[in-house]
């Protein structure tokens, strides 16, 4: 345990220290593989903990970019309060879609179909609602603001990012040791075995769907002050899941580091191939695409437990 | 006021769109009601066999219908050999391993496909492809037309065989009870491989005959994934007279969507129906209750 902490610490003192070396495209890599590994964790807490296989995240992370920035546009709320109000209002849908989707018993794969389906009718009614712009989407402008969630530099969205992380983490780890986190593996495991032994099982799924989308919203607040631009095809269309999901599945679903790692693999190599300065950079990101499709489907053929059981295995 | 003409004219093409979809549909719920696997790749064998008939017509000037001699055959063994090679070592795993597996198969296809052809939209155009014949108020489009009775014939041939060949009620036994079927001699491991096989060979039909009159490019795939999801499901999972129906049913509210609401909002129709079906009747509309 004490082992642990300590690699935690020196691992966190050398991310702190990314900033001084990188260069600001080496450092936007790192912001994406941050943020990715955010998301991840976030979809983590209901698929990979209590095995509710969301396909509708993409939901949450839009009302968490759309909500911080219609109410700073709107109303003039900087975006450090508005995501958390996006995380309130993504948590609410979240219950309710839950509520709704356990009352019918829906499970497995007809979850997943449910959830994905949530999402594309949002995407649907978010192309045809004028007050949000539709499909053109809603541009921010680019300006020294630290009060209003606004930086230049991308120094301050490497610290946001990490901070995020750090704290997605700590999230993690105490929901394992916690009761509500023993819960959430019941399920899991065996919803049956799990009701018949006093859990309550919708009441742990309808949580644990509210929890991991309220965390999912911050993300998308993120999003949105990182990229300055929110629209129905950036941030609800099926790629952030896609994210949240290879970052989970192939650093290993059901922890707290296994997401950080396949995360910041798959995006963060993506992202920094993308910024080095190669002859056909086009050419080389559809390949390591291609490369971590491949990588998924062998991980989850001879590793079903993502790569963090490598270092487990050997523990 | 929209005039009745134009409504006919409509459903024609909800008709003629929603035959395509059932048969992509039915190979998708075939491949799920004999294996449990949900094929998110599924639509993205429709885009690979688009893209082998546009490249059969544009190198070898060979017709997309003709080119069936090739891309048929072709796409079985490109079945065989995604089963053999992948689905086969996740059949026993969890749902959710299916899902990431079929998805890593979907982003396979798309990048080798972006990688080598490119992002862009590309077409054909065959002596029919904008040819029409007047009939009544309507004009009927010859190369839909044609893509809906080759799909409705190639769905036809299917119901037979799975009725009629040993085969075909081998596959249906494995469906039903696949111990079962293996108590009484049914080769269970060649039955999955077969209907894997059929199911990516209806895929690549449905592709084929679309060429003539359709834009094809590596991210066409999640289009017809998430239609073959949506019909599968009204149709009951597995069910292939209810994909059938299902097919024609989101051809005719896609067309009408498009032509009374919005065509921006047709998705998000066809998947609030995905989702009350799947609250209310998640055996299907055309299913019936398995308790």
């Amino acid at each position: 345990m004490k082992g642990r902490l300590a690699v935690g610490v020196v691992a966190l003192g050398v991310a702190a220290a990314v900033p001084l070396v990188a260069g600001q495209h080496l450092l936007t890599a790192f912001i994406v593989a941050l943020h990715a590994a955010y998301m991840a964790l976030a979809w983590n807490v209901a698929a990979g903990y209590a095995g509710q296989f969301s396909l509708g995240h993409s939901l949450f992370y839009g009302i968490g970019a759309y909500a911080s920035t219609m109410l700073y546009l709107k109303l003039g709320l900087t975006p450090w309060v508005g995501m958390f109000a996006g995380a309130a209002l993504a948590g609410v849908v979240g219950v309710l879609l839950a509520l709704g989707v356990y009352r019918y018993n829906v499970r497995g794969i007809f979850f997943a179909l449910v959830t994905l389906g949530a999402a594309e009718v949002a995407k649907g009614l978010a192309d045809n609602w004028h007050w949000i712009k539709g499909p053109v989407g809603i541009l921010l402008t680019m300006k020294a603001a630290p009060a209003e969630f606004f930086f230049l530099r991308r120094e301050p969205y490497y610290y946001v990012a990490l901070a995020m992380v750090v704290a997605m983490v700590a999230i993690s780890l105490v929901l394992e040791r916690s009761r509500l986190g023993q819960h959430f593996l019941a399920v899991r495991e065996d919803e049956a075995a799990a009701e018949a032994s006093g859990v309550d099982t919708h009441r742990a799924k309808t949580v644990a769907i509210g929890l991991s989308a309220a965390l999912t919203a911050f993300a998308g607040s993120f999003y949105a002050q990182f990229y300055l631009y929110v629209s129905p095809e950036t941030v609800l269309t099926f790629e952030p899941q896609l994210t949240m999901m290879l970052g989970t599945m192939v650093g290993g679903a059901g922890t707290a580091l296994g997401p950080v790692l396949g995360s910041v693999l798959f995006s963060g190599l993506g992202e920094a191939l993308r910024n080095l300065p190669f002859e056909n950079t086009r050419q080389v990101v559809i390949g390591s695409k291609l490369v971590y499709a491949i990588l998924l489907i062998v991980i989850l053929i001879y590793l079903p437990g993502g790569l963090i059981t490598l270092g487990r295995r050997r523990a | 006021m929209i005039g009745l003409d134009v409504v006919v004219q409509a459903l024609l093409s909800g008709l003629f769109m929603g035959s395509v979809y059932a048969l992509i549909a039915i190979g998708f719920t075939l491949v799920f009601g004999v294996t449990d696997i949900v094929n998110f790749a599924h639509g993205h064998l429709v885009m690979a066999a688009m893209f082998v008939t546009y490249f059969l017509f544009k190198t070898a000037h060979l017709d997309p219908y003709l080119s069936l001699v090739v891309v048929l055959p072709l796409f079985f063994g490109v079945g065989a050999l995604l089963y053999v090679l992948v689905i086969q070592r996740i059949v026993e795993a969890p749902h959710s391993a299916h899902m990431m597996v079929t998805l890593g198969l979907l982003l396979v296809f798309e990048n080798l496909a972006n990688l080598f052809f490119g992002g862009d939209l590309r077409g054909i155009t065959t002596k029919y492809t904008t040819s029409s014949f007047v009939m009544g108020p309507v004009a009927v489009p010859l190369a839909r037309l044609g893509a809906a009775v080759v799909s409705l014939l190639a769905v036809a041939v299917l119901g037979v065989f799975l009725a009629r060949t040993t085969l075909g009620k081998a596959i249906r036994a494995s469906a039903n009870n696949r111990e079962g079927a293996a108590l009484v001699g049914v080769n269970v491991p060649r039955v999955y491989l077969v209907s894997f096989s059929l199911g990516t060979m209806a895929a690549a039909l449905a592709g084929a005959v679309i060429v003539p009159f359709s834009l094809v490019s590596p991210f066409v795939g999640h289009e017809f994934i998430l239609k073959a999801f949506v019909i599968a499901v009204l149709g009951g999972l597995g069910s292939v007279p209810g994909a059938l129906a299902g097919g024609l049913l989101i051809g005719f509210v896609e067309a009408l969507s498009s032509l009374y609401i919005s065509a921006s909002l047709g998705n998000a129709i066809v998947f609030a129906i995905l989702i009350a079906v799947l609250l209310y009747r998640p055996w299907g509309i055309f299913g019936q209750a398995k308790v």
